[in-house]
């Protein structure tokens, strides 16, 4: 390994060379590959972390480019799962440390396999079940994780330990109150401070500094306004004083259907599906698309991206069943 | 008794202002929350409370919860976009 790659870094007191070598054995999962996910990855990647692994179950769109740093035109062109193209990219900007891209749900069926073995996780989610479950499984599992989130111009940061306050303890039972990035925008300089303040800690915690603190910081760039918020463990918090893991244990059904935002849905499906197969079938009654990892099908109004494991995102869909009986008309379940 | 409140939530909030503020005893963050609506000549839409978190002496709190003679509250809300 060509160690003048992260002179300027090991040069930083706070890190030096002895923390440089910890930061190459260091495993990270990043739990979402959107505009917080890539700027992350970014980071940890150039950062000179030996392994990360990508978790999304999204494709690249158009609408991604302003912000989410790691795609280009010809990814949003071709659908590209997030993950694989994240992975491409940054497999160019450092080759000497190991990138595994995982196209799939996050979901209480895989969430502790895939943190297991990884010394922290990186929120790079966009909605409250999501994190709920980042916190129960790193919770259990006696992990790290740095929670992050962006909407307009408001940002917000909080590192999470195994024997500290915990994402429940701070919003024991938050909703996704209807606004999202789609709805309301989103600066792309907020997101790029949100993930390099979420990897700042991140670092922090893979090198047991002592200047980690337990505060929610919360910013409005727009308003020019910072807070943190001391948040102390909560002695009858249902996740980390009762370790009641509501879900990480919530069943997982293969038939789900959740929300993705912009009138999308994820329908989980049935297993495995043959692409090519599909793909013939389909191009008698829309236009299809078939790459590496994706068919992308449309007819009219329905349209779906479907991956190889079965899984559909099912865009234009008003409501779940809209976007099941989509699912049941083109695939079948 | 008095009662140290800062609104991080401003665009759920405008309009009103951070600092002490008096209130009965007894008083829940709710109580709290609509004195200082009154001395602030502020009505927030019933439902903004809906999307409030608090923070009540550094742990998180419900509507409900009494407030404690010079507690610090924050009002703020979950940030979940990414
Ligand atoms: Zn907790």
């Amino acid at each position: 390994m060509d160690t003048s790659r992260y002179a300027r870094q090991s040069v930083f007191g706070k890190i030096g060379i002895e923390g440089q070598a910890t930061l190459a054995s260091s495993r990270v999962a990043i739990v979402g590959v959107g505009a917080l996910g890539t700027v992350g990855a970014e980071l940890l990647a150039r950062s000179g972390v030996g392994f990360l692994r990508l978790i999304d179950r999204d494709y690249v769109e158009l609408t991604n480019l302003q912000r989410q740093t790691l795609f280009d035109e010809a990814d949003a062109r071709e659908n590209s799962p997030k993950a694989i193209a994240a992975a491409e990219k940054l497999r160019k900007i450092n080759s000497e440390i190991v990138i595994e891209p995982v196209v799939a749900d996050f979901n209480s069926s895989n969430a502790e396999r895939l943190i297991r073995d990884v010394d922290i996780v990186l929120d790079g989610s966009d909605n409250a079940a999501a994190r709920y479950l980042i916190n129960d499984a790193c919770r259990k599992l006696g992990k790290p994780w740095v929670y992050g989130g962006a909407i307009g111009s408001v940002g917000a940061v909080m590192p999470f330990l195994p024997d500290g306050a915990c994402f429940r303890c701070l919003f024991p039972n938050v909703r996704n109150s209807g606004e999202s990035c789609a709805t309301v925008g989103v600066l792309n300089s907020l997101t790029a401070i949100v993930a390099s303040m979420q990897v700042t800690d991140a670092l922090k915690i893979l090198l047991k500094s002592d200047s980690l603190d337990s505060c929610y910081r919360t910013f409005d760039l727009w308003n020019n306004e910072f807070d943190a918020v001391e948040v102390l463990q909560d002695d009858d918090c249902a996740c980390c004083a009762h370790g009641e893991y509501e879900y990480l244990n919530a069943p997982f059904s293969n038939n789900s259907v959740s929300l993705c935002g912009r009138d999308a849905y994820q329908v989980a499906g049935n297993g495995a599906v043959d692409l090519d197969a599909l793909a013939e079938k389909l191009c008698a009654v829309g236009a299809v698309r078939h790459g590496e990892y994706t068919l992308v099908f449309e007819s009219g109004d329905a349209g779906f991206t479907l991956f190889p494991d079965g899984r559909a995102i099912v865009k234009n869909a008003k409501t779940a069943a809209a976007a099941l009986s989509v699912y049941n008309e083109y695939i079948g379940i | 008794m008095k009662i140290w409140v800062k609104f991080v939530a401003k665009d759920l909030t405008e309009g009103l202002t951070n600092g002490d503020y008096e209130v009965a005893e007894g008083a829940t963050v709710l109580d709290v929350i609509r004195t200082c609506e009154n001395v602030c000549g502020v009505t927030l839409p019933p439902d903004r409370y809906k999307d409030f978190q608090y923070i009540l002496n550094d742990k998180a709190a419900q509507g409900y919860t009494p407030v404690p003679d010079g507690a610090r509250l924050y009002v703020l809300h979950a940030v979940l976009g990414g």
